[in-house]
Order: structure tokens, then sequence, then C-alpha cells
């Protein structure tokens, strides 16, 4: 059909081919590997003032302190340990003076129950609690759990290899490195763009989308001096055949009415979205969910927990209902459940997945911190089998993960790798039960073995991370590096040695699972 | 599409229209030496506006535009005859499924008899085997959209039974030559009795095989009503594809009323997630038409119709709409469309609808959630070109 609408829209270089909804995905621009392309994001200083306000809404003063990096050092308030006394995950509960109405989370690596303020339910704002556990708000808003609201969104013009699009909404976006960037009054802010967001106050930007991509994230990084977990875990999943998103490192440039100043080195992480999945999946009408809260660790079907990313119109969960029903089904024949649950749940999949993601060490997620960082797609062209999408790779490659201390309480430990998950419980059914079974056990170690010969073998991976090093250290640090204010990294010598530290992680990392492996029944 | 592009089509129909001019000279010429050959140029070009004005449709799930203009239909080809034999070639660059070749096909005449081969319409819907210069409103009805065997490549016989029954009945090697739903070897056939002088009554069916394929996308029939918006998604299908239908046309004086019921009934077997056999889907059709022409050439019509999808297994707690669920969310919708209709010269045609939607299902309602009166507006310019530049019929 002809549609002359966008032809009289009178936007700046609007081109279907760049800006339409029915673009090709432009992978090898966007997601330039063997470059770090410039990103130009303008906003006018009205609007950037009307994200400040809200944020101090939410949050408190930006730079108020209290902030500092993101990551793992989780220090829990005895009290709201006390609060959860009796109680079960996800149970109301009560904290502080005046009391916060709250919600019982399960601390990291199953080691109890906190409660956790939730935000905008009769809490004051600005009062979010310090940074405890992730309280997990079933809901829409995935990127934002831990603030009350979904910040607001404004029109942007973003630049990109010289073609410019306009209206383009911008929000911020982030649990812990949001909030903790916020407090500590780093300019670096992580973002989401969605291109599209704002056409019902500007018509003409309906389906607008940035080379084929409706939707981005810009990750700062904040808690990871190397900054390149988020993207180099992207490639190591994808390149064992797990399904993720697309990654690559920008340099952000932002004008927020004063002048375009360098805000930084930034990820630029694809949204699992109708590109990833035409492109990973071959269709991208299936059911895509972001899960999270209680219901996440598939023990029991908890709609709240699987919010839909797409089809959300539909209301319809039978797919993840039916799936989650199978696998904890009783397992007294084996055959038949394994075979029901692969009709359903890609169980080759998951294993890949769970096989590099223990062999990377990464906690934050789920088996281990928190039952999220994972997205679930039912893919049409696969009979509606449910697909495992990792997320949000900020804090692995460590192998120590969440450390976790209850104020005044015994000092922090770190537990051992165990390789097989022998310390988790039923209440993480899908490792739980499926590496008690001595198929998918077996699948499992395979996965491990292979792995450890080729995508996580040490002198290669090295060389990876060596050279996303390279081409991104002219950006990070020196005269066209970072400049403080903007920037997580306190001195030169901090990134360098993060990136020596995370090389050296490799060699051990491997050394430790082999030796695990070697000892494993 | 792009205004160059348009002007090119443009263009290209005035050569027609040209060589046409030629062709028509030498048709004449022809014709005075013998009898036994005929060519005619036809091209028409059909420009709409629509809007929906209280309503937006996500990213999707149809194939709106916001209020807009476009060329619905830009049709061009010929008709001709070479001694016993009728052909006729129409391609429509601007179709909205993406189907270029719309009928391209010969026809024997044969005695009492007719054998067309090519691609054509089969026999089957009455709405959808009305020419679309010359439907009453700016969509055909439902059913014909989503229920009908559309356009395949195969081999008809016409004749007649007697002065009052006709026949057609013919082997198509699909149902919708192009889309995904299409069917593999289908039978068809129409049956149409003149009981009087102002009254025809059909039946028609068809039977063909649907295969699925994993990799494919779905190959179900899908429900849109004629706003465009699609409410009923296809599903995966496997076995026999099965339509029965039926029409009554009567047209005393200057009124015409049309009542029209289609069944289609899709296997899916072996399509469970487990591999087992799920519960056939059906979807049902039926319209009723009102056409008054109230004076040459002018004419106002009112149309209501009803489409509706279910499975025939028994209702679940787990109703759903994936393309593999077991239970079938049933959807349908209805629709009432008042229209006029004014052929200003024997070359233009003004039309102008407002249609009202409804659906049973709020969930897959254009606005999820929302119930109540969908509105749809719209006017079209038809323009027949050969014919608005003094050429053909």
């Amino acid at each position: 059909m002809l549609a002359v609408t966008a032809l009289a829209s009178g936007q700046r270089g609007w081109s279907d081919d760049t800006h339409g909804r029915e673009a090709t995905p432009d992978y090898g621009r966007v997601f330039a590997q063997d470059v770090v392309k410039r990103l130009d994001i303008r906003v006018s200083a009205a609007d950037w003032d009307r994200v400040m306000a809200d944020m101090t809404d939410m949050v408190g003063p930006f730079g108020a302190g209290g902030g500092g990096r993101g990551g793992f050092n989780i220090i829990v308030d005895p009290a709201a340990v006390e609060a959860c006394k009796g109680l079960v995950e996800g149970s109301a509960c009560s904290l502080g003076t005046p009391p916060q109405t709250g919600r019982c989370v399960q601390l990291p690596m199953g080691t109890g129950l906190a409660c956790t303020p939730l935000p905008g339910v009769g809490n004051p704002p600005g009062r979010l609690g310090g940074p405890g556990p992730v309280g997990n708000l079933p809901g829409e808003r995935d990127d934002v759990e831990l603030l009350p609201r979904t910040p607001v969104y404004i029109p942007a013009t973003v630049v990109f290899d010289n073609v410019a699009f306009d209206r383009a909404g911008l929000r911020l976006k982030g649990n812990s490195s949001l909030s903790n960037t916020w407090r500590s009054g780093v300019e670096k802010l992580p973002f989401r763009l969605n291109f599209d967001a704002l056409s019902d106050r500007f018509p003409d930007t309906r389906d607008q989308t940035f080379f084929g991509f409706p939707n981005l994230n810009l990750t700062s990084n904040s808690s990871d001096a190397s900054f390149l977990r988020a993207k180099v875990v992207g490639d190591l999943f994808r390149e064992a055949g797990v399904p993720a998103a697309r990654t690559a490192f920008v340099r952000v440039y932002f004008d927020r009415g004063d002048g375009s100043r360098y805000l930084g080195l930034y990820t630029l992480v694809e949204v699992p979205d109708r590109p990833m999945l035409e492109t990973q999946f071959g269709s991208s009408g299936g059911n895509l969910y972001k899960p999270n809260g209680a219901g996440a660790r598939w023990t029991a079907f908890v709609r709240d927990s699987f919010p839909k990313k797409t089809n959300a119109r539909d209301e319809d969960w039978t797919d993840v209902e039916d799936a989650i029903a199978v696998l904890n089904e009783p397992r007294s024949r084996p055959t038949v459940w394994r075979a029901r649950l692969e009709a359903r749940f890609s169980v080759s999949v998951f294993l890949r997945w769970l096989a590099l993601n223990t062999v990377i060490g990464n906690s934050d997620t789920y088996g281990s911190f928190s039952p999220h960082n994972y997205w679930v797609y039912g893919s049409p062209r696969h009979r509606d089998r449910l697909f495992w999408i990792p997320w949000d790779h900020d804090l692995a490659m460590n192998a120590g993960g969440p450390m976790i201390m209850i104020a005044g309480g015994s000092p922090p430990t770190t537990p051992g790798l165990d390789l097989f998950h022998d310390r988790v419980t039923a209440t993480w059914p899908l490792i739980r039960y499926l590496l008690d079974d001595p198929v998918y056990r077996a699948a499992y170690r395979a996965n491990v073995e292979e792995l450890l010969n080729t995508v996580f073998e040490p002198s290669r991976l090295s060389a990876h991370l060596q050279a996303e090093y390279a081409r991104i250290a002219p950006h990070v640090i020196g005269p066209d590096g970072e400049q403080p204010g903007r920037t997580f990294i306190n001195t030169p010598q901090a990134f360098t040695e993060a990136v020596a530290t995370l090389i050296r992680y490799v060699e051990t990392r491997a050394d430790a699972v082999r030796q695990a492996l070697a000892v494993a029944p | 599409m792009t205004l160059r592009r348009v002007l090119s089509l443009a263009l290209m129909l005035g050569a027609t229209a040209t060589s046409a001019h030629a062709q028509q000279a030498t048709q004449e010429e022809t014709a005075r030496q013998a009898t036994s050959f005929e060519l005619v140029p036809r091209a028409f070009i059909q420009l709409d506006w629509r809007g929906y004005p209280d309503w937006t449709v996500a990213p999707g799930t149809g194939r709106l535009d916001l209020d807009t203009f476009q060329v619905r239909r830009l049709r061009g080809g010929v008709d001709g005859r070479w001694r016993r034999v009728a052909f006729e070639l129409t391609l429509d660059p601007q179709d909205v499924d993406g189907t270029l070749v719309k009928d391209a096909y010969a026809e024997l005449r044969a005695g009492e008899y007719r054998i067309r081969a090519g691609q054509f319409k089969p026999p089957g819907s009455r709405e959808y085997s009305t020419a679309a210069r010359n439907i009453d409103l700016l969509e055909r009805a439902a059913l014909a959209r989503s229920l009908a065997a559309h356009r395949d490549i195969g081999v008809m016989v016409h004749g007649d039974l007697g002065t009052r029954v006709d026949y057609d009945v013919g082997l198509f090697a699909g149902d919708d030559n192009g889309s995904n739903r299409r069917s593999g070897l289908t039978g068809a056939g129409r049956l149409e009795w003149e009981p009087g002088i102002d009254l025809i009554v059909g039946v028609f069916g068809s039977e063909g095989r649907v295969m699925a394929v994993d990799e494919e996308p779905e190959n179900g029939i899908s429900g849109r009503l004629p706003s465009g918006y699609r409410f009923f998604e296809d599903v995966y299908v496997r076995g026999t594809r099965r339509r029965i239908g039926g029409d009554v046309e009567w047209s005393p004086g200057r009124w015409q009323f049309t009542v029209e019921a289609l069944r289609v009934r899709d296997e899916r077997e072996g399509q469970g997630v487990d591999f087992d056999d799920l519960p056939s889907v059906v979807g049902v059709g039926a319209s009723a038409t009102a056409r008054w022409r109230f004076a040459p050439r002018r004419e106002v019509v009112a149309r209501y119709e009803y489409l509706g999808f279910d499975d025939v297994g028994p209702a679940t707690a787990l109703a759903g709409v994936r393309p593999r669920a077991a239970d079938l969310r049933a959807r349908s919708g209805q629709t009432v469309t008042l229209g006029g209709s004014w052929r200003a010269v024997a070359w233009a045609r003004l039309m102008a609808n407002a249609g009202a939607e409804w659906f049973s299902e709020p969930r897959s309602a254009p606005e999820p959630g929302r119930r109540g009166v969908y509105w749809t507006f719209g006017t079209r310019l038809q323009v027949e070109l050969p014919a608005a530049l003094g050429f053909g019929r």
C-alpha cells in the first residue's frame, strides 16, 4: 500500500530503510565489532530537568551519596532479616521507623529472606532502603525494578553514522546501576532508547526504528572497571549457540542543552525484540517473557512473574504454565518426563547455558543470586518450545559471586566452585531436577568439557579480551578517554588492572573447572 | 510505494492504453479480415482514503495504516479471444498480499462446455467471485477474504445442467497461490440454481490437504474484518481442509439482497507439542447485504457480517491463542457497513463507507480490553484507465 503519511511527516532524514518498522535490522552498522562508533544524543534543557525532577522524586537528590559502584557487595540490614522471620518468599512485610511496606525476598545464594521496601507502596520518595537485595516487582518494569515507577521518557535526537533520529524516546534504566550511579552523582547514567516511545505525542515517530531496531540499551558498565564483561560474555554465549543479545561498544556524546560532551564509553545492547527474535529464532510471533520474582524460579506458575514482552494483549501464558507443570511432574518415569519436558522447553539450550554460565562464573542470575536476568521465548518455528535467553552480564566472570554480609554479623564468605550445583536446592528446579537426571547430568558435563576447550579456552579468550581492551582503551583512558564526573574509573591504572585481573581470572577459572571436573562423580 | 513508483506505474498503464489504442486499430482491422481474434486492454486504479477515528492498531496485528491515502488496487492486463479460446492476463503491482499475477488463464469453449486452465479464482464464494471493480463496498465481506478459496493454478470445467442449473468443478494446485495458508491439491466446485428470474441459489465446497512445516510460518486460516484488522491469528494445521458454503441472491427491481455463509474446517494432525492430534479449527462466516439502486449508476448498500473461529474440542481452562494451542480461544467479530456508490461517468466511480466493528473477545480487539464499537471510514475514487483515456470498454 502506498502510505503518503511518512512522506508528509516532515521528519528530517526519515527513510524507510533506516527509520521504518520494516527496515532490515542493520547489525553490521549498529553492532559493528571492529570499531567503536560515536553516538550523539541531544535533549533540551527543559526535558532534562524533567528527568532530574522525576528521579529526585523517586530516589532522592542527584549525588546525595550512599551509592558508589554497583555490584556485588551487599550489606543486609539485620532488621530486614528479622522482619521476614517465619514468613515465606513473597510475603508482605514491614520495616523501619516509620514503617515501610515491603516484601520478603530470597537473599543471594539462598541464605534466607530479607524484607525489601517497595518504593511507591506507601513509602516516602527518595528512601529506597539502601543497597539491599533486589526486590523484584511484578509487572512490566523489568529494568527498573528498584524504582516505584518507570522513569519518564523525553524526546531526544539521536545521531549515528550521520543519520538523525528525531524525537526518539530516551529514559533512564537499570536497577543498582542506576540508583547507585544516581546517588554517587556520576553523570554517566544508563539509558534506554525506544524510538517510537513518544508516538502519542509525536505521531510521525510511530513505528520509528533505529536502523531496524525499535529498542536499545546503553549500559554504563558502572560495576565493571574493565568494561568488558557485558560485551564479551554476550559474545561467548552466542558463540556457544545460546541465543543472546548483540552488543557493541559506543562512544556516547550527550548534549542536554548546554553543548555536546563526551559522556563515556557505553555498551550498546540489543533488547530482545523483533529483530533479535527473527534473526535467532526465525519468527517474532511467539511469547517473549522477562521473568522475575518468586515465580521465576519455576517451582510453580505465577503469572505476575512472567511479564509478557510480546503478545501481551493476548493474555496467554499457557506455554510457560504447561512447561512449569511438566518440569515439576513426578520423575518416576524419566524417559517420559524428559520427552514431555523437551517438547515444551529447550533443555539442550538450557544445559548449554548453564554449563557456560557456570564455567564463566556468573551468579547474578537464575540458580544463584536472584531469579532474574533471563528471558524466555516460545518459538513458533520450534513447535512453541521455550528457549532460555541470558541477559545482563556485567557482573559475570566473578568466582565469588555476590558477597552477602548481615550487618554486624560474621565476615563474608565466598562459596567455592560448585560445578554440578550440588548445593542448589529444589527451589531452583530447572537446575536441581535436570542435574539430578543422569542423562541431563551427562549432557551438562559434556557441555562443560567441550566449552573449556572451545569457547572458554583460556588463551583464545584472553586474546579476545586483549583485542577488545586495545579497541576501547583510547576511549576510556588518556586524552580522549572518560572525564572526571562522568566516569567510574578513578585512575587509568584501575582500568588496566581490571582488565589484567579479568584475564588472570579466565586462566585460574579454567583450571578450577578442570580440577572440579576431575574429582566430580 | 514512492511517488516515483506510482508515476512510473501510471506511465506503464498509459503505455498499455496507447498500445491498446494501436491494438484497437489492429483489432478493428483484424475484425474486418476475420472475427477470430480479439484483444482488449483493461486497467483500473482504486485510490482510497481510510480513517480509523477512535483507535490505533498495534504494529503487526493488521495491515492498517493511520488515516492515510493509499492505492488499494492497480490492475492492468488484457482480455482476449482467439478462435474458440478466450484468455485473460491481469497484474496488480499494488496487491496487498504481494501477488503480482492475479489472473492468467485460457478458456476453451467446446460446445456446451468451457474448460479453463491457468491461474484464476476457483469456483466457490459468490462474494469472492465478484470482480474487485464491481464490489458493493470498499472491501469484500470478511468471509471472502478470510475463509474462501483464493486464486490458484488449476483446471476447471463449466457447464449447464438443463436451463436452470450451472456447475463449475475444478482441480487446483492449492487454494491461495503465494500465501502461507495455501493447501495442497484441492478440488472445488459450485452448483447454481436459478428457480426464478430474480433468484439465484448457490452451494459450493472444496477439499484439499494442508501440511504444516515446523520451520515455516503458520499455515492455517486467519480472521480479518473489513477494516483489515486481524483478530484471529493463523495456527499450524495439517490434514484435510474442507469448505462448505451457500448463497442466495434475490434481485427484485432496483433492489438486490444477498446472503452468504461459509464454513471452513482445518484438521490439526500431530500439531500438539507432544506431536498429538489437536482438535480441528473451524472458521464460520456469514453476511447479508441489501443494495438499492435508487438512480442510474447510484446505489446505497448495507451489509451485516459475522466471522468466528474456534476449535471443535471442549472448552478448557487453558484456552489460548498460540499457534499450537490445544484449546483455541474462541474469537469472533461482527461488522455493519453502510456505503454509497456513484458512477459519475462510465469510467469513474466514487464510493464512501462507514463501518462499525465489534469483537466477542476484548483481548483480541484492536485496543485490548476495550469493548464496544470500532469505527472505520473510507472513500474511494476508482478510475478505469483505458476508458478514461478513450480506449477499451
